[in-house]
């Protein structure tokens, strides 16, 4: 079975995008980027998994010369990587190895689980993260920590139906403050 | 000069308390068994030790925060009673406009003063003397307008293994970005994660910023 794990950078209050979709906040710092680098692993990359609004901003993104300038591994570990959006709205997809999902979230993904493939990172996304959580659906989480609040913004979890409990397995301090949490999800 | 410290209990999505204000997703939840590591009950102990002030909000204070303490601190078979000892024996200041000397609360009035100035006076008071270190403990609300008047110094934040989707924040009423400097961070046996933070001031914030 494809095990299914969230990768995000979240403020120190739970935020994955402050108002108006901003991210700046996050440091994109050497550090960072050979994690992300690392985490990309362009030789024998993940499965993505997005919602529409994070899928078209990495779509406007990656595959372009600003991505790859910025970090080369992780742009060609995206782009290469098979790639799953859900949207009802979409009609066309120009981000190579795109796949759209118009069915219900919880049974395409637990199609895909059961599907051969290689396992699925779900990156921002945060209404398509709440509602796999809920359903107990996500295996781990790779969490990046910026020391910074937003006193407003949107929150990884939002709209879960009941808590999850986690368990930490790893965890990373970065010299920018950035401090890299892993859990897996207690099911 | 004392440095005013909100230790906090916070779950991944950065809550205090779930929705209904219920805690029992906290590791330890504060009851009397004392359900963490040795480790970060050290850490605990040490951190409460530093302080002889305690800014306590009325809420709290009608809930029995100082006689739930002095009963942990007499009980000498429990652990908790080293640190509930020095939350017993600290200064308490409690915040209220409508709360007199005169009411009844719960474990009295000793060693126990109503501010008689806003928040910002009160620091800027007690400040000017020589003393330990200041523990804010109250409800989310009390630790919010706090935050959002900028008045903590040190965040040590206990981050336990849970998601909540929703519930009780602390930094709501931020109006905009505010970054915080990483002092430490430590992960304990029990599944806990301090992160101790420190406030920014403007100076280091602008050369962050560069």
């Amino acid at each position: 079975m494809r095990k299914i794990s969230v990768f995000n950078f979240l403020t120190l209050n739970g935020f994955f995008k402050g108002a108006h979709e901003d991210i700046s906040w996050h440091r994109h710092g050497g550090e960072e980027a050979d994690f992300a680098g690392d985490s990309a692993n362009p030789a024998q990359p993940n499965a993505l998994m997005f919602g529409r609004v994070t899928y078209e901003m990495m779509a406007s993104f990656w595959p372009t010369d600003a991505g790859k300038q910025m970090n080369p591994r992780v742009a060609e570990g995206m782009n290469r990587s098979e790639k799953y959006v859900f949207s009802r709205s979409l009609a066309s997809a120009g981000w190579e190895r795109t796949t759209i999902l118009k069915g219900d979230i919880v049974n395409e993904t637990i199609r895909l689980k059961e599907s051969p493939g290689p396992d699925i990172t779900i990156l921002g996304s945060g209404s398509i993260v709440s509602q796999l959580a809920g359903h107990r659906l996500i295996d781990s989480l790779t969490l990046m920590i910026d020391p910074v609040v937003l006193g407003s913004g949107a929150s990884l979890f939002a709209g879960m139906p009941g808590r999850i409990d986690l368990e930490l397995t790893k965890s990373q301090v970065f010299n920018s403050g950035v401090v890299l949490l892993n859990y897996s999800v207690m099911k | 000069m004392r440095k005013i410290k909100l230790q906090v209990q916070l779950s991944i999505d950065g809550f205090m308390a779930d929705q209904q204000g219920n805690t029992d997703w906290m590791i330890w939840n504060y009851g009397p068994d004392w359900t963490w590591d040795k480790e970060l009950r050290q850490y605990h102990t040490d951190l409460v030790g530093t302080t002889d002030c305690l800014f306590l909000s009325r809420q709290i204070v009608e809930e029995g925060f100082i006689p739930h303490w002095r009963k942990m601190a007499n009980d000498t078979s429990n652990p908790q009673s080293g640190f509930a000892r020095h939350l017993d024996n600290a200064h308490k200041v409690v915040f209220s406009k409508t709360l007199t000397t005169d009411d009844d609360i719960p474990g009295g009035w000793e060693n126990v003063e109503v501010s008689q100035w806003d928040i910002r006076q009160q620091i800027f008071h007690l400040k000017q003397q020589e003393g330990g270190d200041i523990l804010v403990y109250g409800g989310a609300s009390f630790l919010s307008s706090l935050i959002q008047g900028g008045f903590i110094d040190e965040f040590h934040l206990l981050i336990n293994p849970v998601a909540l989707g929703k519930g009780l924040p602390i930094f709501n009423r931020l109006p905009g970005r505010k970054a915080l400097h990483l002092l430490s961070t430590k992960t304990y046996d029990c599944g806990v994660t301090l992160m101790k933070y420190e406030a920014v001031r403007e100076a280091m914030a602008i050369s962050q910023a560069r």
